[in-house]
């Protein structure tokens, strides 16, 4: 195989895998961006979703990609209780400790309540196509890692569609710019504030399908999500969620460029990467205005 | 009682129950029972290893106690024996948690090991601190023996013997399959940087060239870049060492870009029923490592095996290894008559114990033994044992490209 | 106010110290477990103090106390085999202050760009990065650091737990009285300054980024220190055992629930949040951690600003609360229940 095509193959490769921690991140900028919450549990949400998956597959046959439209209204109703429960009073007292705290603690629960339920032993879905690819422009095209690509970005665009046409859409991006004044001009913080995390909810039971339809998935993989997760966040710029797809696509690309130059370091590149754009650029690689510091 | 008065007093009052679950003056009698400890990972990443070890001991207290029990001098008669679990985590600095309640509050003097390098490195140290025995399986010589150890025996197989299994069975093959380009993926964990390097040493003993020599970040999840790089230099052989997660991802991901070679060998993640479970017949061909195999002919060994199978409904290649460990503790008990922790270390170096499911294993006189590391061979969901090959027993088939398999 | 403040706070202090001065004297005490879990506790204050001055008096949450942690440990331990192969290094000072002193200046070299370019999350984000930079550093650090496997110190030495009872108490108190003297001093004064409105501050005069530098600094050392200790109780240390976010959420943990920017919210944190975490893990092993996790929420949930400081923070909870209903009032909305 050409060096050329070796590098193209990469290429493709970081681009598809990055999606994954695209569709992660999307999700944590909705969060932050209207409450400010860095909500580090994402990660173990996701893989909770994953488990959904695989057992909604183990035991009822369900394809995961069906069961990614099926846990979409299952997952906004997690989303909007766990903000009621655990979230509003943090976001009201605007305490950043606290919600992250919050978040941690849920990590936690979340990790060892899924390995004592399931078993730490990593799970994936096998069906007819998993192990398959698709053979074009001389590469191979693993089918659920494209797939997951196209989830990736119809998810994006259907934020960012919500986000810019409908009322609650708007609702959402002013109380992300400043909650009081918002309320001065009518619009239920809390409501709004219930919309934007359950929709970060089912964004992360999105990715958990399309997480356990592609790789392995246990119960202690969340918290290492969450991070990656907030490596592209910084990458694309926190708060704008086109950004933070973009973020993971290129998180992918540095950590396939790095293993395949310096192997076993990817992570490193990564986390360097992550450093240096929060010191040098930390409205983000891809946000031409300039937002509130 | 306001909420600070509330939570102090429960706090208070929960360190005064863990105290007082604790004399804080023995009364000394003779001994009603054998109590061993043992920390063991019934959380954390190691947990499924954990749960397997906890069986097998647990297996082979209770074959004791359906024999009657031990002699014991001090009580002249047979005692039962009772088992003692701490959960480790996974974690080592949770290990010397473990070990100081189980030598503190559970007042245990014997201790059987939990699973894995820097573990039980902490267990044993946490061992010499407070003289008490602790029987270690699970640990490599090499970091075990340079710290010479008075209160610790360990019986493994060394990083020598395990890696130079691909080579022997490479041998065994005829010249025209024998592999010419393997390649080598190890991760970066404890024991895969140990186990990484004597792979290179024995390459060039064996006078064989590895195309790729990597090493492999846990927990990534994308591994297109190995398999680009194998396919590249036409590598007809990998050698694998990462966890289960990332052995299936890799194996799945050599499929999906249609790379394939005749001989896959996997440590650490490739032996556990996941492995199968999540490849179905796409984990056929692919070898794995074992401390022990169902098909041993020792005594015990297939009894063993199809306990487990039948109450997991699925095979183990290391229970017996565990189980072994717990038949050394126990049988040097019983001749030494005795639970001191010195007498019981005693009656373990530079003695034989025949007939364990492990077979036969001879302790040296620093209290180290070592045992035969086995490959076995997936075949439509089960283990046959490739090595140490056994007269009548499974011959090694080679896999052929993906498209040419059932 | 506050009866802890003023002349008699400080004897209760001192007698509490005393107190527990006296405990190895016990017959047989250091045979006990809670002679362990009070060596713990020791540990658990240090760190959690070490979080204290960076985050609840200076406003700078650090999510890398672990790293600290991890380089003070491994400094004890590089220092012990390499230098002193012949004993002589079993809680020898000098190692435990080299293991502060390194973590130190690794803080202040880390701390100057990082701080001078992010502030509140973003510091917090950076932190958690660095935290992940100096695992992935040590466990490819080789023969220089062990490795994934870590080094391993030799537990010859080792008789009893009374000398790290003895210095646990030292240290312990030693960093509860230098958070003491701080908070009361203009330096402390200048922290929260910064911690409040770091602009204002700066108005004011204060060299802001010094300020949060040396107290990331000085966290730095005092986590090292506890890095050190551990270590000459474990006499191993590795990336998994010292590297682990626990050392960096539990503390976390016990200063916010003690009450953070306060002396002793640390203390009363550790004391409780040891005890029931030991209390789980007797009790209910391998399902401790979700007992952790749930503890966490629930007393973020309601209890966010530790017990030292709950009618405080109810009343700053009235107020925002008032805020934001004020906000609907005028507009005529109903808020949201």
């Amino acid at each position: 195989m050409s060096e050329l095509g070796l590098i193209a193959e990469l290429l493709v490769n970081g681009v598809l895998f990055g999606a994954m921690y695209g569709v992660a991140a999307i999700g944590l900028s909705l969060i932050f961006g209207t409450m400010g919450i860095i909500f580090l549990a994402q990660g173990a949400m996701i893989v909770l979703g994953g488990y959904a998956a695989y057992w909604a597959f183990r035991l009822l046959d369900v394809d995961p990609y069906v069961m990614l439209f099926l846990l979409l209204p299952v997952s906004l109703l997690v989303g909007s209780a766990m903000y009621q429960l655990l979230f509003r009073r943090a976001a009201a007292m605007q305490d950043k400790n606290t919600s992250l705290l919050i978040a941690v603690g849920l990590s936690f629960m979340l990790e060892s309540a899924m390995s004592l339920v399931w078993t730490p032993d990593p799970r994936s879905i096998t069906t007819s196509y998993t192990s398959s690819s698709v053979h074009f422009l001389g590469m191979n095209w693993s089918i659920t890692r494209t797939a997951g690509f196209f989830v990736a970005i119809a998810s994006a665009l259907s934020v960012t569609q919500f986000l810019r046409r409908t009322m609650i859409g708007k609702a959402v991006r002013a109380t992300s710019e400043d909650m009081t004044s918002a309320a001065l001009v009518g619009i239920a913080p809390h409501r709004v504030n219930m919309i934007a995390f359950a929709i970060g909810i089912a964004l992360a039971g999105i990715a958990g399908c399309t997480l356990a339809a592609t790789y392995t998935i246990d119960p202690y993989f969340g918290f290492l999500l969450s991070l990656k997760a907030l490596i592209a966040l910084a990458l694309g710029g926190l708060g704008h969620v086109g950004g933070a797809l973009a973020g993971g696509v290129l998180l992918g690309l540095i950590e396939s460029g790095s293993s395949y130059v310096f192997p076993g370091w990817g992570d490193a590149f990564g986390y360097a990467a992550f450093l240096l754009v929060l010191m040098f650029r930390p409205q983000g690689l891809f946000v031409r205005t300039v937002t509130k510091a | 009682m306001n909420k600070r008065g509330a939570l102090t007093t429960i706090a208070a009052a929960a360190v005064v129950a863990t105290g007082l679950g604790t004399p804080l003056w023995a009364a000394a009698a003779a001994p009603t029972e054998i109590k061993i400890g043992a920390p063991i990972s019934m959380s954390g990443l190691l947990a499924a290893d954990g749960l397997e070890q906890k069986w097998s001991y647990e297996q082979a207290v209770a074959d004791v106690n359906a024999a009657g029990g031990i002699f014991i001098k001090a009580a002249n008669k047979k005692l039962p024996v009772r088992l003692v679990f701490a959960d480790d985590q996974s974690d080592p600095s949770k290990v010397t948690d473990a070990m100081e309640r189980l030598i503190k509050v559970e007042k245990v003097d014997l201790i059987l090991s939990t699973h894995g390098g820097d573990l039980n490195m902490a267990g044993a140290l946490a061992a010499e601190k407070y003289k008490k025995f602790y029987m270690i399986t699970t640990m490599w010589p090499h970091d075990w023996g340079p710290k010479k150890f008075k209160w610790s025996a360990l019986f493994f197989y060394d990083a020598a013997g395990g890696a130079e299994v691909p080579f022997k069975i490479w041998e065994s093959l005829p010249p025209d399959q024998r592999p010419k380009k393997p390649a080598l993926v190890v991760e970066d964990s404890p024991d895969g940087q140990g186990f990484g390097g004597v792979f290179k040493s024995l390459a060039k003993k064996y006078n064989v060239q590895f195309v790729l020599d990597e090493p492999w970040a846990m927990g990534a999840k994308d591994y297109s870049a190995y398999i680009l790089k194998m396919k590249a230099r036409g590598a007809d052989a990998v050698l694998l060492f990462g966890s289960p997660g990332d052995s299936i991802t890799m194996v799945r991901q050599m499929k999906e870009q249609n790379f394939s070679v005749p001989y896959l060998h996997g440590w650490k993640g490739t032996w556990p029923y996941e492995f199968r479970e999540a490849l179905g017949d796409a984990s056929d061909y692919v070898l794995a490592d074992g401390f022990w195999s169902p098909e041993y002919p020792y005594p015990g060994a297939k009894e063993l095996g199809e306990r487990y199978t039948k109450q997991f409904n699925k095979s183990s290649t290391s229970i017996g290894m565990f189980y072994a460990n717990a038949q050394v503790m126990l049988k040097a008990i019983e001749t030494s008559g005795s639970l001191e922790p010195k007498a019981v270390r005693d009656a373990v170096a530079g003695h034989e114990f025949k007939g364990t499911v492990q077979g036969d294993v001879k302790f040296d006189a620093a209290g180290l033994a070592l045992i035969t590391s086995t490959a076995n061979q997936w075949w439509q969901g089960k283990h046959r044992l490739v090595y140490p090959t056994q007269a009548g027993g499974w011959t090694l088939k080679l896999a052929p490209p993906w498209n040419q398999r059932k | 106010m506050n009866p802890l403040h003023g002349k008699l706070g400080l004897k209760i202090a001192i007698g509490v110290v005393l107190a527990f001065a006296l405990v190895p004297f016990i017959p047989d005490a250091h045979e006990h477990y809670l002679f362990f879990y009070l060596f713990l506790v020791f540990v658990n204050i240090i760190v959690a103090q070490g979080w204290n001055v960076v985050a609840g008096y200076t406003g700078q949450i650090s999510l890398a106390q672990h790293a600290f942690f991890g380089i003070g440990g491994y400094t004890t331990a590089l220092l012990a085999i390499h230098f002193f192969e012949d004993g002589g290094s079993y809680f020898n000072p000098l190692l435990l202050a080299a293991s502060g002193v390194v973590a130190a200046l690794f803080a202040i070299v880390i701390g100057f760009p990082l701080l001078s370019k992010l502030a509140g999350d973003y510091f917090a984000l950076g932190t958690l990065g660095l935290g992940e930079i100096v695992r992935v550093v040590l466990i490819k650090g080789g023969r220089a650091t062990g490795g994934s496997a870590g080094i391993s110190m030799s537990p010859e030495p080792f008789e009893t737990l009374m000398p790290h009872y003895w210095v646990g108490l030292l240290l312990a108190a030693a960093c509860t009285l230098v958070v003491f003297l701080m908070s009361r001093s203009r330096l402390g004064l200048a922290l929260m300054a910064v911690r409040e409105d770091s602009i204002a501050a700066a108005a004011s005069g204060v060299p802001v980024l010094r300020m949060k530098v040396g107290a990331f600094a000085a966290s730095a050392f005092m986590t090292g220190l506890a890095g050190s200790l551990y270590a000459f109780y474990v006499f191993a240390v590795s990336p998994g055992g010292f590297l682990n976010l626990s050392w960096t959420l539990y503390p976390i943990l016990m200063c916010v629930m003690g009450g953070s920017g306060t002396v002793l919210g640390p203390v009363l944190g550790a004391f409780v949040m040891t005890a029931v975490f030991s209390a789980g893990n007797v009790y209910l092993p391998g399902v401790h951690p979700i007992v952790s996790g749930a503890l966490i929420i629930l007393v973020m949930l309601f209890m966010p600003s530790g017990i030292l400081r709950m009618r405080e923070g109810r009343r700053r909870r009235a107020k925002t609360g008032q805020q934001v209903e004020k906000g609907s009032q005028a507009s005529g909305v109903a808020p949201s229940r």
